[in-house]
């Protein structure tokens, strides 16, 4: 090649890199969200294509979804809609990034008569200073589960209802010697996930809701470590006797991750999961523990239900709650006004019906993939009904599914701040590295300092 | 003609430049710059120049000063380790011996392993149902029942164990590297020498220490300065591996950086928080440096 030639191709490739980095805006919606499933998110954008014509640029995008997006809503990158996580939502709508949507749904009446049917966590989530922003996209609530087999192998037919039975009944079922499907002794019978992370801890909030503890009051002040009755000192104290004292719920609970998985191992009597994820753990397909049992009993059925669900251990047996969130379809601010109306229909037909009337998109990741929805009429959908009762109970469904609560502060915009705060407080008490007292006393004084710098 | 030939290099030189300001002044500007502000993205409209006071707010914070002790002691274990380990293997790799050439390319395999990757390894070899775990778990067992004691074995879930866990992953990757550091420069180092030693009736241990040492010197140098830096810019694997607990227990400052930035999306903060990694670990390299200088072990 000559030097002159060189020069050009040269010349040539950076000025169409140049062009690259102003490509011509997509003709479509543009649609962003993390990776879960992309096929069938496709295949259900090509149903949506069909129906109606309009045309999507979806994109999964891999990685720490929060960062990217934040990344990507700092460099205006163009997106008309994109999935979010009611942990994210306040942060996004404070930072000008998302869209309301009041104005569509009040020229859409078809699409706001479902407002009605959600459930009120669910439009709680989605709604910021009093106006609406999203569109369901999945949602659930943390369910307790227990193994059936092995309680009953430890002389139990009903799990606990309270933190004091499950102490004593726990501490029965480790001295029952109850193995596992591959012969190991069952060594902690309880495991929760109190691993740090950005979406992690739940398992706090679900034992506070089920003891109906308030941790906030209307402005958001924290209630403890003085709440009524000290509940939240008096689980997090349960807490921190279950793993020294008494040895019953297992330290990995501050370290281990996809918690689905050790139930379905076959390594844990009790638990806290996500509804939908009582599907999968009692799956063969996925789970020793189901397998082990349709084994045993010689049957060729795809579910076992070795683990069922039952009401949250609490401090009174007549507490009843548990914690919901929500993930949701949202509009963004950069929504080109050309697209707007093609991008509402995406939102309708992904998170609320489809051309035909129907729950298209929620229905059928319930179908394939045992995912939460938030229209309550779909609990009575005799599909779902049925597909429920293959894994689990629809009546106990039906009654959990209406004590749910989301976490009180979350649209604080304080909100990130307080969570990478309390987590590591959290887990100094279940090190035994403080008390209960002092640990909820710390989180409460920094909650007071946030509120003070954010307001 | 001459201010034409004057010209002409710096002509050349332009596009460089212009990459250079573009993609490192630039960039080092604007994040200093950034440190001075207000600059919470979750409150776009209130970025407001405001001095020292991130600076002055992180160095108040117990949560830096933790995040620092803990940095340091992850730095310093994990720069006598690597330094230790490294200079072991090079010695032994300097040697001659049967499938030597494979030996050396499997050593940077963990070099070329990406810091996440490495992290979700360790996962898998220190969590629940790891090897390494259940060796730990299996020793502490045998400790209990020879000593009539009872420790209980937490794993990772004991903040000394995931900590020190972290910095064993941290040294099994940053091994390879400094191992052919060590490597080049035993192999400049002049047969002669080593000759003269053995007519003198040196042991082995007097030609590593009045030998091999010196003339390494300047290699620990780098890797010091390099294991340093990387120490404090450990993220990645702490991302993976432990998430930041138990507790505290690994919350080291590029983590506590992290969280600034896309946790809280305090920007001006987090910026602040860069600038001070950035002053610890120059102020490191200098002290090593005068050091090493002051005692004329490396030659300028």
């Amino acid at each position: 090649m000559t030097r002159r030639a060189f020069l050009q191709s040269s010349t040539a490739a950076g000025l169409g890199l140049m062009a690259g980095c102003n490509p011509a805006p997509s003709p479509g919606v543009i649609f962003k969200g993390w990776v879960y499933e992309p096929d069938l998110v496709r295949e259900n954008l090509d149903y949506f294509e069909r129906q109606t014509g309009i045309r999507v640029d979806y994109n999964a995008v891999s990685g720490n979804y929060h960062d990217k997006m934040v990344a990507l809503h700092v460099g205006g990158a163009p997106m008309e809609c994109c999935y979010v996580r009611d942990d994210d939502f306040a942060e996004w709508v404070e930072a000008g990034w998302l869209r309301p949507c009041d104005d569509l749904l009040d020229a859409d009446p078809e699409t706001s008569a479902t407002t009605a049917d959600l459930f009120s966590y669910n439009l709680s989530s989605m709604t910021y200073g009093g106006e609406r922003y999203g569109l369901p996209y999945y949602t659930d609530f943390n369910i307790w589960i227990y193994n059936a087999p092995m309680l009953e192998a430890a002389g139990f037919d009903a799990p606990a209802r309270t933190l004091d039975e499950l102490t004593e009944q726990a501490v029965k079922v480790r001295e029952a010697r109850v193995r596992t499907p591959t012969g190991d002794l069952i060594e902690y019978p309880i495991m929760l996930n109190f691993r740090q992370s950005v979406l992690g801890f739940l398992d706090w909030w679900t034992l506070n809701y089920a003891s109906e503890a308030t941790l906030f009051d209307d402005d958001l002040n924290p209630t403890f470590p003085d709440d009524e009755d000290r509940r939240a000192e008096t689980i997090l104290q349960w807490l921190t006797d279950g793993i020294h004292r008494h040895r019953i719920i297992s330290p990995s609970s501050l370290t281990a991750g996809q918690m689905r998985d050790h139930v379905a191992s076959g390594r844990q009597v009790y638990g806290i999961l996500n509804k939908y994820d009582l599907e999968y753990v009692n799956n063969r397909r996925n789970s020793a523990a189901a397998d082990d049992e349709l084994k045993r009993r010689g049957s060729d059925a795809q579910h076992a239900k070795v683990y069922r669900m039952a009401p949250v251990p609490s401090i009174s047996a007549e507490q009843n709650g548990t914690l919901g969130w929500t993930r949701m379809y949202c509009l963004t601010s950069r929504c080109r006004e050309d697209r707007m109306q093609d991008a509402w229909a995406l939102m309708k037909f992904l998170g609320a019906k489809d051309a035909a009337g129907e729950y298209y998109t929620a229905r059928r990741w319930f179908r394939l993939r045992g995912l939460g929805f938030a229209y309550r009429s779909l609990l009575d959908d005799p599909d779902i009904v049925a597909q429920t009762e293959e894994w689990g109970e629809i009546d106990k469904v039906r009654e959990q599914s209406r004590h749910v609560r989301p976490r009180e502060n979350i649209k604080a915009p304080w909100f990130p701040d307080f969570k990478i705060y309390y987590q590591p407080e959290i887990q100094k008490v279940l090190l035994g590295q403080q008390s209960a007292r002092d640990g909820l006393g710390k989180i409460a004084q920094r909650c007071r300092q946030l509120i003070a710098d954010w307001s | 003609m001459t201010r034409t030939r004057d010209f002409l290099p710096l002509l050349l030189n332009l596009p460089a430049v212009i990459l250079l300001v573009a993609f490192i002044a630039y960039p080092i500007g604007i994040s200093f710059w950034m440190s001075l502000h207000r600059y919470n993205l979750r409150r776009p409209d209130q970025v407001y120049f405001h001095g020292l006071e991130n600076y002055a707010t992180i160095l108040a914070s117990p949560e830096f000063w933790n995040a620092l002790w803990i940095s340091l002691y992850f730095t310093f274990m994990a720069v006598l380790l690597v330094i230790v380990i490294a200079m072991a293997i090079a010695l032994l790799l300097h040697e001659s011996f049967r499938g030597r050439g494979v030996v050396r390319a499997l050593l940077l395999i963990p070099w070329a392993i990406p810091g996440v990757v490495n992290g979700l390894m360790w996962v898998g070899l220190l969590g629940d149902y790891g090897a390494f775990n259940a060796m730990l778990e299996d020793t502490v067992a045998t400790v209990n029942y020879l000593f009539g004691i009872n420790i209980v074995y937490t794993g990772m879930a004991s903040p000394f164990v995931a900590l020190n866990a972290a910095i064993g992953a941290h040294v099994w990757r940053s091994v390879p590297f400094a191992c052919i550091i060590f490597l080049a420069a035993i192999q400049a180092i002049p047969t002669e020498q080593y000759r003269a030693a053995r007519v003198d009736g040196a042991t082995s241990w007097n030609r590593f220490r009045f030998i091999t040492l010196p003339w390494l010197y300047h290699a620990v140098l780098v890797v010091a300065i390099f294991e340093t830096m990387n120490g404090f810019r450990a993220f990645d694997l702490i991302y993976a591996l432990t998430g930041g607990g138990p507790g505290d227990a690994t919350h080291v400052i590029a983590w506590q950086t992290y969280k600034e930035a896309f946790a809280r999306l305090d920007f001006g903060g987090a910026n602040a928080y860069s600038y001070l990694i950035t002053l610890i670990t120059m102020t490191l390299a200098i002290i090593y440096i005068r050091l090493l200088y002051r005692r004329g072990l490396v030659q300028g």
